[in-house]
């Protein structure tokens, strides 16, 4: 070292304060040369080692490489969410529901009974005319529309070519032999035409017009059967410009049955962009949960034959809705379950009222212990459904509607509860309480309460309870006997739950995008980015699915989607507890590293100067020499 | 740390405008009732010296209950267990209590997000119809309120929970009474919409205690609760008393503090909002008009009528032990390795253990022996 050479008396001092980064080196490089402390101390002749510069600032590296370790190992683990293909997906669903919309067909089989009718009478204008004015009354609504001329021999179509469309022979058939005012007969036949060549999958109906035999009076009538067919009778096709006319009525059905499952929207389209919410869990499942209340069993005891029930009327509509929602079935039998408000006797009626405005309140919460669901988990749906056996001193008992007539069904349904109806034992009005009889109900007995209960599904589900005729324009509806549902009612739900799910679906996942977004402190598992991705995938999957029209995988790739968009946004890892103002890093952080970094600070500042000074000595030196 | 960035506060800006596009079409703001009714009573205090905490939240049970909010739809929880001590005559259904009574628990419930396990009666199970009161008592301060002597929940996690909750549609109304020293200031932070929030005292203020007694040693009720509840006493669930005259009814004499309310989250005037929309529980209810009428069922009889669809289908972690002694119990062949295999996997494992470890013992005393010093 330079300084060291020039400076043989101070050698014990420099080289034992080589280490320390103290300033008394300062002193014997002013006792150079000259001795003289004074003169020397403003200048140098040699330029300051940096040594001591570089031990210090070696110490406070040592500091600054520690802070990306540090900052790594305090960094949350987060799963890279996919932000903007959630983004994305969210903008496309909401501003285009026809996205979502999983399509309908509609195919027109126009015919004839009169034999001598085959060619002629409908030409291709003719039907291209009747496809042309239907699509202006669709009011909006999207329909693939097929039109066909069913004649003795052959058959002319226009509209759109698809091999799921009914083949020709209808007029070669019984059809129109048969007593065209049998519906339930009609319904079978039509359907036992179609279903071996044709398949019935969802989305796609079929109306049948036949034309009126001669002689026959004109009156038209609709009869939506419970599959996917109606069929239209007494259609006059003779007259000119027919084809406006039967098109609008035929839109008027497609319309209101076949795509809004009997309701009538008057605002348009834009009121059935409104997806009502279905009472569904967030897999799409839901738990029909059955009980039968005993008011008072010193009077009679009732059970019954529940099993049977469930599995002669409640299968079937089960089975029908499997791709709706799935079902599992549970009941109970309760007793000593008063009802919770008073009814009074009506002496006109013979009979005790209940006022249709204490309905509300007639579910007596404390004594009926309705969930007790052995098998339902935390994110279950139960529907309830009571059926109310009143006491003898209140029996028969009966619902007063606020127009003062008497409810037929005795049976009031809770939106996104259930349902509760009233058996009065028969002939309760004339038995004495004092023999407390047990009884079994077997599955005939309840027969009319399933009926109230299957209407009161529907109308939980947002179908009307029962098929909505209008008397005006002569639509009938031939009602499912076995399942409760008719086939399209089925696809009507199922249109309105993939929109639902995949609604639902995309606001969770924005939902849980803005959240993590605003929490940067939280963990984010890898379970969530997987859940995250699959419900974007299946989303895709269910819209690719939907344009397909393939009812079924779209609807079950929906549900996917919302069960694992859920599934994510309600992990339990998830914690808002993650607040951490800066005042509270600042305490946790400040007794670690202030008191050491001050040292290290200060040292290297005090270095620096000093380096600083000396360097300016060296300066003072060199232009003293030159 | 703490900061945000400006990169992520501007993509939460843009986040911000997307929910406009989520808004009902054509929706006027016409009010429609709430389906129905859920109780969030929560007691943050332990040990004798707190009864009246405890009691506060257990006369509102009661009341609640009066009213007509089922249990079902009740969450009570209570950090200190005197609900169930086996003198009450009429216990209460606690639904979380001692320990459990934690910060994360208690976000759980209100976020909803629980472990796979957690039974239904623990659960907060509301929707969007649904309308919640939650009430707090305990010891509290400037913008925090404290749980069991060890942690607190500060205002800000309360509100970050409820945007949570509105995220997720879980309530239509939410009223918020909170019965602590400085009550008022847990409500700073608040900014989802849809929630009223009652404070019984302001920043600065504490809330007192109503009155001691003497049997028990310890003050048994705070005002501001004593009040409410007397406001109550002569309600049942047809009256119509509304929010504004409950509001009304306190006076700061008598509280010794004033009481503070926050409405400007609330879509309602106070005058229009029945008690009863909290405080009871009304259904909604729609007349089923007809029987599905030409409904049969199945014609054909059945011969071998099915038992009802297996519940157990239903996707829940289910233990493995009690499946496989109905195995051992059906398997004749294999009895001894079903039988050894079910003891290995059932709960109680003494035996094996203990014929495990004297066989290990057995085996260090032979090979000792055999091969000394070894």
């Amino acid at each position: 070292m330079a300084e060291v050479e020039e400076l043989p008396c101070a050698d014990a001092a420099t080289s034992g304060s080589e280490a320390h980064g103290s300033g008394h080196e300062g002193n014997p490089a002013s006792a150079t040369e000259s001795g003289d402390v004074d003169a020397e101390a403003s200048t140098r002749s040699k330029p300051p080692g940096r040594k001591r510069l570089f031990i210090t600032f070696s110490v406070v590296f040592f500091f600054l490489l520690g802070v990306p370790f540090w900052w790594k190992s305090t960094e949350v683990y987060r799963a890279p969410l996919p932000f903007s293909a959630i983004e994305e997906h969210a903008a496309v669903v909401a501003s285009s529901s026809l996205a979502l919309a999983l399509p309908c067909h509609l195919h027109i089989i126009f015919t004839s009974a009169a034999p001598h009718r085959n060619e002629g009478l409908m030409s291709v204008a003719s039907l291209e005319k009747v496809a042309e004015s239907f699509r202006q009354h669709a009011q909006g609504y999207d329909f693939g529309i097929r039109v066909t001329w069913d004649a003795d021999d052959s058959c002319v179509s226009v509209g759109s070519d698809v091999e799921w469309t009914w083949p020709c022979g209808l007029a070669n058939s019984d059809l129109l032999n048969v007593d065209l005012r049998n519906d339930d007969y009609v319904d079978e036949f039509l359907w036992s035409f179609a279903k071996d060549k044709s398949s019935s999958a969802g989305g796609r109906y079929t109306l049948v017009v036949v034309e009126r035999k001669p002689g026959e009076d004109a009156k038209e009538r609709t009869v939506v059967g419970k599959h996917r067919h109606a069929w239209m009778t007494g259609a006059d096709l003779s007259v000119p410009d027919f084809e406006d006319g039967i098109a609008s009525r035929i839109a008027e059905v497609a319309v209101i049955y076949f795509r809004n499952g009997g309701r009538v929207s008057k605002a348009g389209r834009a009121e059935d962009d409104q997806v009502p919410s279905m009472p569904l869990s967030a897999d799409g499942e839901a738990i029909l949960s059955f009980t039968l209340l005993n008011a008072n069993p010193e009077d009679w005891i009732y059970d019954w034959d529940i099993e049977e029930v469930e599995e002669r009327y409640l299968q079937p509509l089960i089975d029908v809705m499997e791709p709706v929602a799935r079902f599992s079935v549970e009941s109970q039998v309760l007793y000593y379950t008063p009802k919770a408000v008073s009814s009074h006797w009506n002496e006109a009626l013979k009979a005790h009222l209940v006022p249709f405005k204490q309905l509300p309140f007639f579910v007596n919460s404390n004594e009926w212990h309705l969930d007790t669901s052995s098998a339902a988990t935390g994110r279950s749906k139960i529907l309830h459904f009571a059926i109310y056996v009143p006491a003898a001193n209140e029996c028969p008992l009966h619902m007063q509607l606020s127009s003062g007539r008497i409810s037929l069904t005795n049976g009031f349904t809770s939106p996104g509860w259930g349902g509760v109806t009233v058996y009065n034992p028969p002939g309760c009005g004339n038995l004495v309480s004092n023999n407390s009889g047990s009884y079994k109900l077997s599955s005939k007995d309840l027969e009319p309460v399933v009926g109230v209960i299957v209407a009161q599904i529907r109308a939980l589900f947002g179908l009307p309870s029962m098929f909505v005729k209008n008397a005006k324009t002569s639509t009938y509806g031939v009602p499912a006997a076995v399942t409760g549902i008719a086939d399209w009612e089925v696809d009507v739900l199922l249109r309105r739950r993939t929109a639902m799910d995949i609604q639902a679906s995309a606001s969770t996942l924005l939902s849980l995008s803005r959240l993590v977004s605003s929490l940067p402190n939280m963990v984010i598992k890898d379970e969530i980015g997987e859940h995250v991705q699959s419900s974007l995938a299946e989303a895709k999957a269910a819209q690719s699915q939907s344009l397909v029209g393939a009812y079924h995988a779209a609807a079950e790739a929906a549900r996917k989607a919302r069960s694992r968009a859920e599934a994510a946004f309600f992990q339990p890892s998830i914690m808002s507890l993650l607040y951490f103002p800066a005042e509270h890093q600042l305490a946790i952080y400040t007794p670690f590293f202030v008191p050491v970094l001050l040292h290290v600070l200060v040292a290297l500042l005090k270095e620096g100067s000093r380096y600083k000074q000396e360097w300016q000595k060296y300066r003072r030196g060199d232009l003293k020499q030159l | 740390m703490g900061v945000v960035s400006w990169r992520a506060s501007a993509l939460l800006s843009w986040l911000m405008l997307l929910p406009m596009l989520f808004a009902e079409v054509g929706a006027a703001p016409t009010w429609t009732k709430h389906t129905n009714n859920w109780a969030v009573l929560v007691c943050t205090s332990r040990y004798w010296f707190n009864y009246r905490h405890m009691a506060n939240t257990l006369s509102l049970y009661r009341t609640v209950k009066r009213l007509g909010i089922p249990d079902d739809h009740i969450i009570l929880m209570l950090a200190d267990d005197v609900a169930c001590n086996a003198r009450n005559a009429r216990p209460a259904q606690v639904d979380y209590r001692g320990y459990e009574v934690t910060v994360e628990n208690f976000l759980r419930v209100l976020t909803g997000r629980h472990d796979a396990a957690v039974p239904r009666s623990k659960r907060l199970l509301s929707d969007e119809g649904s309308n919640i009161l939650l009430y707090m008592t305990g010891h509290g301060g400037d913008e925090f309120l404290k749980f069991q002597d060890s942690e607190e929940i500060q205002s800000r996690d309360l509100a970050d929970a409820f945007a949570q909750m509105h995220e997720k549609r879980r309530y239509k109304e939410l009223l918020v009474m909170v019965d602590t020293c400085q009550a008022a200031t847990l409500h700073s932070q608040l900014y989802s919409p849809g929630i009223l929030a009652v404070g019984s005292s302001l920043k600065g203020e504490n809330s007192y205690s109503h009155h001691l007694d003497a049997d028990v040693g310890v003050s048994v009720v705070d005002r501001f609760t004593y009040y409410t509840l007397q406001f109550f006493e002569n309600l049942d669930i047809h009256s119509n008393a509304t929010l504004e005259s409950l509001f009304k009814s306190y006076s700061p004499s008598l509280l010794m503090s004033h009481m503070d309310y926050r409405a400007d989250l609330f879509p309602r005037t106070l005058d229009k909002v029945l008690v009863t929309d909290f405080f009871g529980s009304v259904m909604g209810i729609k007349h089923t008009e007809a029987a599905y009428v030409g409904f049969t069922g199945r014609y054909e009889e059945l011969l071998n009528p099915q038992k009802a669809p297996s519940l157990a289908a239903v996707n829940e972690p289910v233990f493995e032990a009690p499946r496989e002694k109905d195995q051992v119990l059906e398997d004749e062949e294999d009895l001894n390795v079903e039988k050894i295999r079910h003891r290995l996997l059932a709960a109680d494992n003494d035996l094996p253990v203990l014929v495990g470890l004297l066989a290990l013992a057995a085996a260090v005393t032979v090979s000792s022996i055999a091969f000394p010093g070894a």
